[in-house]
This record gives structure tokens, sequence and C-alpha cells, in this order.
């Protein structure tokens, strides 16, 4: 296609510039934005409820209170903010494992379908639970 | 299991129970998911042995002994588990070539969820490995860490 305006910027229109896409157009952009989008329609990559990282800071308290005398203030939070996303991944597996299971077991047609479909979520949780692993891992390296 | 794990790794402190407690989590899955494996194999396998036994003359005299299908389901399902009686009964009735080309029928009918599956086992004895790992790597780093501050004294 000739430009007639014999220059690379798109002619403008009414003195108003075009609508431009406001998506990422470098492979490496919409990659980072699938990655946050599928994260969130998983739920694994939301906040962590004040209930739910509360109930973990009293399921860990022997680990917390191992860790404290060595750590500031904010790394405990870190911390307990890092099991609690870590206990939720594990609850999630657990759950996963439970239909699993229970697909691998039944005779019903369905069965088949329930199993692949387990499987799927089980593969996409793993590479949440290998992030999680591996930043309890630094966390707790050096207590 | 627990009791095994906590014998082999020994774990001295909160941090490394937690660690322990994972692996053996872990340990647990890998092994139902390699329960699941077999039990798809099997599932499907003894399904298709009674679809060709049924076939067969002594398909059709179990039948009338058992007055039901359930002597063909015992036969099906002891072939599958390796019982002797079974595997005899099975084999003469079926043939050899016709149970392997119906054993690869099964595979290849259930390959996307035995690959599936194969893929869990892999990405879970990995995630288990990586953890024992990092116990480990912990357990050295402690170690070089006191051997430093023994020596700085």
């Amino acid at each position: 296609m000739s430009n007639e305006a014999g220059s690379d910027d798109v002619p403008e229109s009414d003195g108003e510039p075009p609508q431009r896409s406001k998506q990422h157009r470098a492979a490496n952009g919409r990659r980072q934005v699938r990655r946050r989008l599928n994260a969130i329609r998983h739920g694994l990559n939301t906040p962590v409820p004040d209930y739910m990282v509360q109930a973990c800071a009293d399921q860990y308290r022997a680990l917390v209170d191992h860790v404290r005398p060595t750590s500031d203030p904010a790394e405990g939070l870190d911390l307990v903010y890092a099991l609690a996303v870590h206990a939720r991944l594990r609850a999630r597996r657990a759950e996963l494992m439970k239909s699993i299971l229970e697909a691998g077991r039944s005779d019903e047609e369905t069965a088949g379908e329930t199993l692949r479909q387990a499987l799927v979520q089980l593969g996409r949780l793993h590479g949440y639970e290998r992030k999680s692993s591996s930043r309890l891992g630094g966390l707790l390296k050096s207590r | 299991m627990m009791a095994d794990f906590d014998g082999d790794l020994r774990p001295a402190d909160a941090i490394e129970r937690m660690w322990v407690d994972e692996i053996v989590d872990l340990s647990w899955d890998l092994h139902r998911l390699r329960n699941t494996r077999r039990s798809v194999v099997e599932k499907e396998l003894t399904a298709r042995i009674i679809e060709l036994l049924i076939m067969t003359p002594t398909g059709e005299r179990l039948m009338q002994e058992g007055r039901n299908t359930d002597a063909l389901n015992r036969a099906a399902r002891g072939y599958v588990k390796g019982d002797p009686a079974s595997l005899a009964v099975v084999i003469n009735a079926i043939g050899g070539r016709r149970l392997e080309d119906a054993l690869q029928d099964v595979m290849i009918k259930n390959a996307d969820l035995l690959a599936r599956l194969e893929t869990s086992i892999h990405n879970t004895s990995r995630l288990r490995d990586g953890i024992v790992s990092r116990l480990y790597s912990r357990r050295d780093f402690i170690e070089r860490r006191s051997i430093a501050s023994g020596d700085e004294q």
C-alpha cells in the first residue's frame, strides 16, 4: 500500500488521533497479559483473604515462631502470606486429587472426561505450585 | 509412609517438618496417580476382554454355568490382575495374539488420558524432588554457616 502523506505516521482525520489498539503488540507483552489473565481466571493468583492468612498463621505457629527471632516483622508477614498462598494451592491440589481418584475408580461413562478435566487443571496448578514452593524456599533457606 | 519419611529425613525443626509433610503428601499423590493410571488400563482392558470372551465357546459355557455375566467378569478381571487360573482360561479362549491387540487398542483409545496422567506423574515427581533438594540445600547452608561462625570465634 502506498502512503500518500509521504510519512510513516498514520494520517489523522478531523484533527483527532485515530483509535489505536490498547493491546500489547510484542509477543512478550501479549504472553505476559495472557499469563496474568489465566492466573486470575484460575483463581490462584488473586489475593488470599485475611481470614485464610490468619488461619495459616495459627496453623504454622511453630514455624513462624521458629523464624521470628531471625527476621524483621515485614519478612514475617511475607512468610505468613507466602504460607497462605501455598496452603491454598495445596488445598486445590487435594480437591483435584480427590476428583482424580473418584473418576479413576468410577465405572460411569463420564468418568473419563471428568478425569481428563481434573488432569488438565492439575497441569495448570503445577506452575503455580512450583513458583510458590520456590518463593517459600527462598524465604526459609537462611532461617 | 509418614514414619518412613520421618525416619529417613529426620526433620530437625519446624521448617523441615513442613517440607517433610509436603514430601509425604506429594508421594501419596504420586502413588494415587500411578494407581489411577493402572486402573484406567485395567478397567478398559477388562471390558474389552469380556467383549472378546463372550464370542468364544468358553465364554458361552461360562455364561451358561453362571446364568449371567458374573463368571465372565471374574475371568476377565482375574486375567487383568494376573490370576494364573484366569490367565489360562482367557488365553486358551481368546489367544495371545488377540489379547495383545486388545491391549494395544486400549492404549490407543486412552492415549490422551494416559499421556496426561504421565505428565502429572512427572510434574508431581519433579515437585517432590525439588522440595527434597531444597531441604538438603538448607541443611548444607546452615552447616556451612555454623562452621563459619565457629571459625570466627
